[in-house]
Formats: C-alpha cells, structure tokens, sequence
C-alpha cells in the first residue's frame, strides 16, 4: 500500500464545479485510469480520496493537492499518475504533479490567494488601502448552526496586498485556512464591497499555493 | 459572448456547471474547418438531457463526420433565464459559446409533449423566428425528432422539417443535403422539397391541412414537389452495426441518470395497448449478447463510472439475456461495477435465471401492475396475473425485501370504480401477504408504494380512438382510492390530472394546437414538466386566447373512419391492425406477444419479412 499526493489546477469553467462533482470526477478518473486503487471498506465502499483543503464552487486553483492509495507497493512513476489522470478528466481539472506525501493535512495552515475584481479600479483601490489598514475589520459568517457570529478578519490575515492592473484591483492575500478556522476571501470582499458601497463588473478568485505555518509551501 | 458578462451570469445562478460544458468527451472542432454546423437542442434541463441516449447517440454520430461539428443546448432554468434578460444575452452552445442564430441546422428532440413550450422558448432565447414560414434565406433550418414525431402536427408550424424514427443516419443525410443545395445555390424552399426526398424526412410546410365544416380533419393537399403522404418512418434494422458511441460525454456535475447505458433491444414484443413506445419502435431488433459484454466493458474502462445500465422497453425479452448476465456478472463483481437493470418482467424468469439476476439486483422490487383487475389487465394487454405480482412479492420477501412498488394508471378505457378500488386491494392483499410469512424479515415492517399515473390516449396505440378521462373524474378516483386505503403500510401517490389532460391535447392535436402552445407560452409557460413551471391557468388563458377547444382535442372519442392528425406520418402500425386491437380491447381479449404469434401489425411492410421468422 502506498501514498500518493496528486497536485492539480482547477481553472477556466472548471471553477463551477463543486466540491462533490470534483470528486465524482476523480473518483471516475481513477477508476478508468487501471491503477490498483484502494476502495474503503465501509458498507457503501467507494475510492479512498482526501482533499486537502476544499475550494469553494466559483473559485479557481493553482494548487489543490488531493491524497489517495495505490494497494500494491510497487512505486508508479510520476509522469504515469499524471498522465493517466489527466486523460480522464475534464477541461479544468489538470494534474500538474504527483508524488508521495511529505506533509499531513493538518499542517497546511494558510493560503494564498489572488482576487482579481473588475470595476472601478482606482476608486476601490483608494478605498481598499483605507479598509485594510484598520485595526479590527468586521466580518460576519453563520455558523453551521445558523448562528451569526461576528470576528475580526485582521486575526486572519497573514499578509495582504493590492495593486491595480488594467482597470483590475488585484489583491494578494495570505489567509487563514487550516483545519480548525479559516476565513473565506470572498466574505473578506464583500465585506469590503458592501462597506464602501462598491459594485465589482466581475470578481475572479484564485488559490495560488497552499502553506504551511512557516508560510512554505505544503508539499 | 462576452466573458465577462458570462462569469457574472454563471456566478448568480444555482448550478452554473449546467451551462460551461468542457466535460470529458465533449467535442471541440475548428468551426471554419466544417461544412454545417448543427445545433443539438434539447428543450429541457442539462441534466434531463445529458441522461438520454439520444443526446449520446445524435452528438457521436454527427460528430464522427468531419463535415458536421454538433454542440449542445438545454434549457436555461429559471435563475439563468433571469441573468440573460438582465445582461440582454442570446442563448449559447455549450461548446463554442456560439448563438444558436449562428448554426446551420437546428435539432430539436421532442421526448415529451410538456416540452413544448421549452422549444419555443430556446428558439426565442436563441434569436431564432418562431415560424417555419417567418423565416428565409441565410436562417437556420430547424429540425425535430424523437418519440413525439409520430404527431408531429401541433408543433408543425415551428419545425422546417421532422425526422421520423431513427435518427442514426438521417441527421447526417440531412446536414448533407443542405450543404450539398447551398453549393447549387438553391434557394430555402428548393432545399426542403430536396430534404423532403430523405427517407423519414417530413416537411410539413408542403403539405396544407383541410379541415370539415364540424372542425374535423378532412385531410391533405400535397404541394408541387411533395412527397405522398404518409411519410414512413426511418428504421435502422441491424442493431449489431447501430452507430453506438463507447466514449460518451460524462458529465462533471451529477445528472439524473448518471451512468452509461448500454441499448440491448429495440421495439417491443409485448403490445400492451396503452403503450406509445411498445408500438412506434416496432419491429423488435435485439443486440448480440456478446457485442452488448463488450459494449458494457469499453464504456466502463472509457468512461470510469461505476454503474452501468442495460437500456430497452423490455430486457428479459432479450433471447439471450442469460448468456448476457453470465458475460456480466462475474465481471461487475470483479471491477466494482454496479450492474442495473431496469424494464426486466416478473414472469419471464426461470429458477437459474432468477437465481443469476438475485445477484445483480439490489434496488427495491417494482411492478408495472398498471391496473387492479384482471379484467381491465386484459383490456389493456398487460398480461401479468395478481398470481405472478403476489408469488413475485413472496420470492422478494423471502429474500429480505421489505418495500414493493406497484405501477397503476387510472382513467384507462372501460374503467369502472371497481376497479380503481382494486388497487388498493390488491396493495392490502400484498401487505397481508407479508405477515403471513413465517420467515419473512424479522423485526421490520413492510412498505407498498403504489404510483399511480393518469392514462393519456396516445397516437399510432390502440387507444387512440379513446379520449382522456377528465381532471374531475380522475380527482373523483383518485379520492376515492386514497380513501380505501385502510393501511398504513400502504402508501399511495398519484399524478396530477391537469397536466395529463394538457399533455393528451398536446399528443392529439393538429396543426391548429400550435396557436395555443404560443398562446401558453406567451402567458409566461416554459418548463411544464416541472411543477415550478406548470401553471394550469395559464394553460386554459392560453386555449380562451387562442380559441382551441382544449375539449375537443384531449375528451373526444374519434370515429375509425376519421382523418387523424397522425396520419401523415407511418410508423409502421397500421390503422387496421389498431382498430381491431381497440375491438379486442373493449371485449378484454388479450393478444398473445409477438414471439407466440404475429398479430400482422403491419411493421413488416417496411422489412419485408417476418419478424421472427427462422432466420
């Protein structure tokens, strides 16, 4: 039995899927790709799959690294895995490496993200340089209960910055995102869009890497 | 289209996937390297039409010819809808991101009446003019197909032209045909008197209905350059060379069906009278049992599901289904693959054959009982015994099955309300069935779900001298039903009778019912086969508006003399042969299946030999 971490992109329309449908399709892709993969043994067994860190339906990735088991112990070769996979995966969804786990997902702690929203550029640029030099930034989320609960978003901002490219604000932020808390870029964008009463032409956000505590990245 | 606009469009609806195709499979050509480029439009949701096998079969076929490039449509839901009057958009493919007014042929699958308002509204959404005859030089032709062409006339006013039957090849020849006329130069009506030469190409265009002083039809007047009238349909006769795509499109985002299919059978022998398909796809052609393992192995490894589904009207009428299950099973087992197999009949299995598909089958146990009598079972053709459902219910007890559901359908002709009530006898008896077992499941109870339809009379059956029985009458038996119920391990459901009623004149109508589908769609109807898009009202504001006696189409009962709307077209069955399978009917004498004997439905004029003869 052997583990293998696979890294790939989720970009273009590819970003519409789901969580689920993306999982559907690599569930399928490793079943068309002939690998002796592992199932898991419960009652409803089905491919063993882990995600490290599940993207919202909208957003795209540069960095999505997914886990699953190869029974036998013989190594497979990279370029194998990513080939195979790839073959049976839709427009999208394009594995970019493969190789085995060097950390646990647990130790992935923040990620770093480009937000690109189109729109008035200038005026929400001047407005963002306002809204994140604040020493408490609001941000409200429900809980799986359906409680409200309002925190502080600057607790989970790691590193933040913005610039503005052909009528573009592009933000770059390093955000919290491990197992226990983490704090969504769009909730931290809306909130700045609906405080400064601003309406983006369009918003396209992008996990570019994900981190660890020390801010390397997550292999 | 505009990117941007699209983003914003996609990121405001529910399932934005419906609309970006891409998935694996999807087909990608350079537009300029293609003669026609057709525009496959299925008038109903991304997911209802990405489970058909049409959608599979047309997109492969079309597309495996170098001069054709074919990309999809569905039909936006509501929220998209909302998005693309907001932000002024066209309807799109799926493919290219191409407006439908941009594609040569425009085919449309009719698979169900209650789409009919959802054709109109794609060829809006898509800047395409509503009329056959609106619409000139340089337009897109539009095309219809599927199980609803054998009454193609309510929906004829909007069509250039219907492909009857089987579409395998008849899409293709058509998309030849126009680029062939557009190299002579041919004008729009030379090139559908050119398509209208097509076996199975109807253009209705060409022909002019007359109608009686009692609104009746009187028949036809061919136009200079028509064909005869009836136009027969297409048949594709070996199943064994069927065009049949082993790399279909597998969606990303889960559809209704969500697994490959594999066609085992074409046609029915059965000839229960209440049946569109069991006669339409008339002569019963079966698939080699070996090229159907080998099928069901390619889509497996091409596609990695696993779950795979043997497709037919009725399988275990396949001659060879046991050479089938043992090509399969040890195999499904082996690959983790989920084999499921629905339309199998209770009374056609041996001890073996039993025992081989106890394996398979792990869904809960339904029978297509279709009605409470054994009179009325007669009356309709649908030959199982209440002796067959209860020793078929006692075998699935035994075996640890706890629920059972039951098929019914009311309104059938000659029903009285002894029988409605029946099927909730027959239900009770099954439950008591149930506690009378010493070895059934211990410690659970038992569930019988019965659904019950309404019967709609279709076109080119038995039935279709016969009218629908009323939404009021049908209330009337569907409470008195649900109040003879005296169990509650007996659950009954039923199906509204308002949009049967609208369904039965939709299936019936001539050429005039086309004004009152433009009439309920203009009343803002789309999606009728969706209870959030079916508005009774508005359908009946759309019949007062339009001045089409709703009555006179779905309550009538027709004379066998009388000139039917469907008569143009041949599919096959013949009048004669319907008339006397009515007869039989109304005196509930059964017709024994196609292998026992031939009943001279008239198909065979189209092969030229005996169905089931030695071969």
């Amino acid at each position: 039995m052997q583990n293998v971490r696979v890294f790939f992109r989720k970009t273009g329309d590819a970003r519409f899927l789901s969580h689920l449908d993306v999982m559907r399709c690599f569930t399928r892709a490793l079943k068309r790709s002939g690998f002796n993969v592992w199932y898991t043994q419960g009652f409803n067994t089905h491919i063993y799959l882990m995600f490290a860190s599940p993207l919202s339906l909208g957003f795209e990735s540069e960095y999505e690294p997914m886990d699953f088991r190869i029974v036998d112990d013989e190594p497979v070769a990279e370029s194998e895995v990513v080939e195979r996979l790839n073959s049976g995966l839709p427009r999208g969804l394009t594995v970019f490496a493969a190789s085995a786990p060097e950390h646990e997902h647990t130790d992935a702690a923040f990620s770093e993200w480009e937000i690109r929203v189109s729109g008035d550029a200038d005026a929400m640029s001047s407005s963002f340089r306002e809204f994140i030099s604040k020493d408490e930034i609001p941000v409200t989320r429900k809980n799986k209960k359906g409680v409200e609960k309002t925190e502080n978003a600057v607790e989970y901002i790691k590193k933040i910055s913005f610039d503005t490219e052909e009528g573009c604000l592009v933000i770059r932020a390093v955000l919290k995102s491990d197992t226990s808390s983490s704090l969504n870029p769009s909730l931290l964008l809306n909130t700045f869009l609906n405080e400064y009463g601003l309406r983006a032409e369009d918003i396209r956000i992008t996990r570019k890497s994900l981190l660890l505590q020390d801010l390397t990245i997550f292999k | 289209m505009n990117e941007t606009v699209f983003n914003r469009m996609l990121s405001a609806v529910q399932k934005p996937a419906r609309y970006t195709g891409g998935e694996l499979g999807a087909v990608y050509k350079d537009p300029d390297s293609v003669d026609i480029r057709f525009a496959f439009c299925f008038p109903d949701l991304y997911e209802i039409g990405m489970s058909s096998q049409a959608t599979q079969i047309l997109y492969s076929v079309l597309n495996k010819d170098d001069s054709i490039w074919c990309e999809r449509f569905f039909a936006p839901w509501f929220d998209m809808r909302e998005q693309m009057l907001t932000e002024g958009a066209e309807l799109v493919s799926l493919e290219s991101r191409t407006p439908l007014n941009k594609f040569d042929v425009i085919g449309f699958t009719l698979q169900y009446e209650m789409s009919y308002t959802n054709v109109l509204y794609m060829l809006e959404l898509g800047g395409i003019k509503l009329f056959s005859r609106e619409r000139g030089e340089g337009d897109p032709f539009v095309v219809g197909g599927g199980p609803c062409t054998c009454n193609p006339e309510p929906m004829a006013e909007f069509f250039d032209m219907f492909s009857l039957g089987d579409g395998e090849e008849t899409d293709n020849e058509i998309c030849h045909c126009i680029a062939e006329c557009r190299r002579k130069g041919l004008d729009r009506r030379q090139t559908l008197i050119a398509c209208a030469s097509i076996e199975g190409v109807y253009v209705p265009c060409l022909y002019e209905p007359e109608y009686l002083p009692d609104g009746r039809l009187k028949g036809y007047n061919a136009l200079d350059g028509a064909p005869a009238l009836p136009v027969r349909k297409r048949l594709f006769m070996d199943m064994d060379k069927a065009p049949y795509p082993l790399d279909p499109i597998v969606p990303s985002m889960s559809v209704i069906h969500d697994r490959p299919s594999v066609e085992v059978l074409r046609g029915c022998i059965r000839g229960c009278r209440f049946c569109q398909a069991g006669f339409i796809y008339r002569p019963f052609r079966c698939k080699d049992a070996s090229l159907i393992c080998t099928q069901a192995r390619a889509l497996i490894d091409n596609t990695g599901y696993d779950e795979i589904s043997l497709l037919s009207l009725s399988t275990s009428d396949h001659p060879h289904l046991e050479d089938i299950l043992d090509g399969l099973i040890d195999w499904s087992v082996e690959k983790k693959v989920n084999l499921s197999l629905p339309s199998l009949r209770v009374d056609s299995f041996s001890g073996t054959l039993a025992q081989k598909l106890r394996q398979v089958r792990e869904s809960g146990l339904t029978f297509a009982a279709e009605a409470g009598t054994q009179r009325l079972r007669n009356v309709i053709n649908k030959n199982i015994t209440e002796e067959e459902i209860l020793s078929g219910c006692e075998d699935a007890f035994m075996n640890g099955y706890t629920a059972v559901k039951l098929y019914f359908m009311l309104g059938l002709p000659t029903e009285t309300d002894e029988d409605v009530l029946a099927i909730s006898a027959l239900c009770q008896k099954i439950v008591d069935l149930f506690y009378s077992l010493p070895n059934r499941p211990k410690g659970r109870s038992v569930t019988v779900s019965a659904s019950v339809s309404c019967f709609i009379p279709k076109p080119k059956t038995p039935f279709e001298f016969c009218g629908f029985n009323g939404v009021e009458e049908l209330r009337r038996k569907q409470q008195m039903l649900v109040g003879s119920v005296r169990s509650r391990k007996i659950d009954i459901s039923y199906h509204d009778s308002e949009t049967s009623y609208i369904e039965t004149v939709l299936a019936k109508g001539d050429r005039r019912v086309h004004e009152a589908v433009l009439a309920a769609y203009r009343e803002g109807s789309i999606f009728d086969g969706w209870s959030e898009g079916f508005s009774y009202e508005k359908w009946l504001e759309a019949f007062r508006k339009s001045g089409i006696d709703a009555d006179f189409y779905a309550l009538r009962e027709r004379d066998f003399d009388e000139f039917e709307p469907w008569d143009t077209v041949d599919y096959g069955v013949t009048k004669s042969f319907l008339k006397r399978e009515y007869e039989k009917a109304t005196k509930a004498q059964t017709t024994p299946n196609c292998r026992e004997m031939c009943s001279g439905c008239g198909v065979n004029r189209f092969t030229g030999r005996e169905c089931f003869a030695e071969r």
